[in-house]
């Protein structure tokens, strides 16, 4: 176990090494480099020469990449261009607030998507496993962040129950936990019914019918357990997806998060900060999956054997 | 008493509408409604010039946010705005037919773009292994840890709004999984004798691939693409909801939402209509994606 868990941190390092150089070429193919981009109609031609040497924009390629990987791994991700902040700072400010989105939304989808999910399942092929598809395959094809305006118009102006958008209050925080959350209980409910339908299929739970259990204790006891299995994965998979659907429900209801610091750097074209949230949020990506990987081989013994 | 031995019942017909995948695919009425809307939509998006009402992106000030049905101002000429006028008095109509082509564009090219980096090298990388195979999934591992919208996001900064940028953009955030995918379709296929007997043959690497695996790899690859494009359709969306996908004026109908949602309170069809036009789009494609995914794999009977 414990040399399986030392693997799996060590490969993540490559992958680590490449998002940063990936994200280091992507934001120095820009047409033009950085600064003059962004300081084009600001400052003069000596100015923009000036300051591309503080930052050290005039060294070769490779020194610049170096000199990145070495200050990122220290956590300084250098200083924003639009309020001279430093953006690990800001990072750490505004992290938190997604942070408690998508945990929240999580909170929302498991609750909804597990207990539809396993009766969707149980009444396979009847009126409430079509509804539960129907209701699931809209909710995955609606963009979430016209949900989020809708639900917005809907709760925060006709009916007025909630603040149409802001930060400071819990209440703030229920229209985007619900509208992120719902889009992830559709795929949640789809994930546990087929993992639930795939393991009634299985000899054990024939065994545990024929040596005639009840089918409470059959359900309960024996396909439950091994439906959550495959969950985990799901969970870690949509990691990625809670991240992306947060940046866009930020944006609709203006919290102040990553999503959010994102958007405003790309406003700004305030590279130090995209430079910053991109590759912060590539390795909290990298840290999930590796810590699903984890708690997924001590969830299921078999996945270490290969 | 001579026992009547009775021919197989199945003739060569019968055999094919029992077991072929159309037939499987034509009892999935979900699969079949999919079908029939993608089909609309590649009509209205084809023939879209010929239904507008008017030029979608002809202006009139004075008649801002107007409602369904109001006539259009004396600068149209005859007509009405079917389904009210935006921000700018543009006829939200036909900003919608418009917004169809961007949308079914960008989902069809991306894929293709996915295909096309995706299949050869998840196949280079499944049939020759060892080095070669290790550098290509080391970089899909990488592709993989930027979560896709963030990614796309980073590129369409990088390369500056465009249709031709959100092809690439798109294209290159997904043809990891693709290459996944064929990888491990070819790893499996290329053990098999008529592999084997192939290559015994004398054919040469590249025909083995292109003629005898990749074909028996194309079920998975089929159900892959036609789940891709609604991603994709729902990636520039989001992208131009951000004001990073398409220049405007061009409707698209991602920033059809994001400029309507200023005027949310006055006028929300501006926003609703682009909306339900994704979801519909979206929906049929996953209709049609899972109703493939049942008739080319029957073994899998996973609904995910």
């Amino acid at each position: 176990m414990f040399v399986y868990v030392i693997r799996r941190l060590l490969a993540g390092i490559p992958v680590l090494i490449g998002v940063s150089l990936i994200t280091f070429i992507l934001m120095n193919v820009v047409p033009g480099d950085p600064v003059s981009v962004s300081f084009e109609k600001r400052a003069d031609p000596e100015t923009i020469a000036r300051i591309r040497k503080e930052i050290g924009l005039d060294r070769p390629l490779p020194v610049q990449y170096v000199d990145f990987v070495w200050k990122a791994a220290r956590g300084d991700l250098g200083k924003s261009f639009h309020n001279n902040e430093s953006v690990s700072g800001m990072i750490g400010k505004f992290f938190p607030v997604t942070v408690r989105l998508a945990l929240s939304a999580m909170a929302i989808a498991l609750l909804i998507g597990i207990p539809f999910g396993i009766l969707a399942a149980l009444k396979k092929n009847t009126i409430i496993d079509y509804s539960a598809t129907v209701t699931t395959l809209t909710f995955i094809s609606a963009p979430v962040f016209w949900v989020a305006i809708l639900a917005q118009l809907l709760f925060g102006y006709k009916l007025g129950w909630l603040p149409m958008s802001g930060y400071g209050s819990i209440s703030h925080m229920i229209l985007p936990a619900l509208v992120l959350g719902s889009r992830y209980a559709a795929s949640i409910t789809r994930y546990t019914r087929a993992s639930m339908l795939d393991v009634l299929n299985q000899d054990y739970v024939r065994t545990a019918r024929a040596k005639g259990l009840q089918e409470r204790i059959v359900i309960w006891k024996h396909a439950l357990k091994n439906a959550m299995v495959p969950l985990v994965t799901v969970i870690g998979l949509q990691v990625g997806g809670l991240m992306t659907g947060s940046i866009l429900t930020e944006a609709v209801f203006g919290l102040p998060g990553l999503g959010q610091l994102t958007v405003m750097g790309l406003d700004y074209r305030d590279f130090p900060v995209i430079e910053g949230t991109v590759l912060f949020t590539a390795l909290i990506f990298v840290v999930a999956n590796t810590v699903v990987d984890i708690s997924y081989s001590l969830v299921d013994p078999r996945i270490r054997m290969s | 008493m001579a026992a009547v031995v009775k021919a197989p019942p199945t003739s060569e017909a019968e055999f094919k509408t029992k077991y072929t995948a159309w037939s499987r695919l034509k009892k999935h009425k979900g699969a079949l409604l999919g079908l029939c809307v993608i089909v609309a939509l590649l009509l209205i998006a084809i023939f879209a010039p010929a239904l507008y009402t008017i030029d979608p992106n002809k202006q009139e000030l004075f008649v801002r946010n107007a409602k369904p049905g109001a006539p259009f101002p004396e600068s149209f000429g005859p007509g009405n705005y079917l389904l009210g006028s935006d921000h700018l008095g543009r006829d939200l109509f036909s900003r919608l037919l418009a917004g169809s082509r961007v949308s079914l564009l960008v989902g069809f090219v991306a894929q293709m773009m996915v295909l096309s980096l995706g299949v050869p090298l998840g196949a280079i990388a499944g049939y020759y292994g060892g080095i070669t195979d290790k550098l290509i999934m080391r970089v899909a591992d990488v592709m993989f840890a930027f979560p896709d919208l963030l990614f796309a996001m980073a590129i369409m900064f990088a390369l500056g709004p465009g249709l031709i940028n959100l092809f690439i953009a798109l294209g290159f955030v997904s043809w990891a999984s693709m290459a996944r995918l064929v990888r491990a379709q070819v790893l499996q296929l290329k053990e098999r004798d008529f592999v084997e007997a192939a290559r015994a043959a004398g054919a040469p690497n590249w025909w083995v691939i292109v003629r005898h695996i990749l074909p028996n790899a194309l079920g998975p690859i089929i159900v892959s693409v036609t789940l891709g494009v609604p991603g994709a359709i729902m990636s520039e969306a989001s992208l131009s909801f951000l004001g990073l996908g398409v220049q405007p004026p061009t409707a698209t109908w991602g920033s059809m939402i994001f400029e309507g949602r200023s005027w949310i309170r006055h006028a929300p069809m501006l926003s609703v209509v682009p909306g339900v036009a994704i979801m519909i789009t979206v929906l049929a494609f996953n209709l049609l994606g899972d109703g493939l995914r049942d008739a080319l794999d029957p073994r899998s009977n996973k609904k995910v």
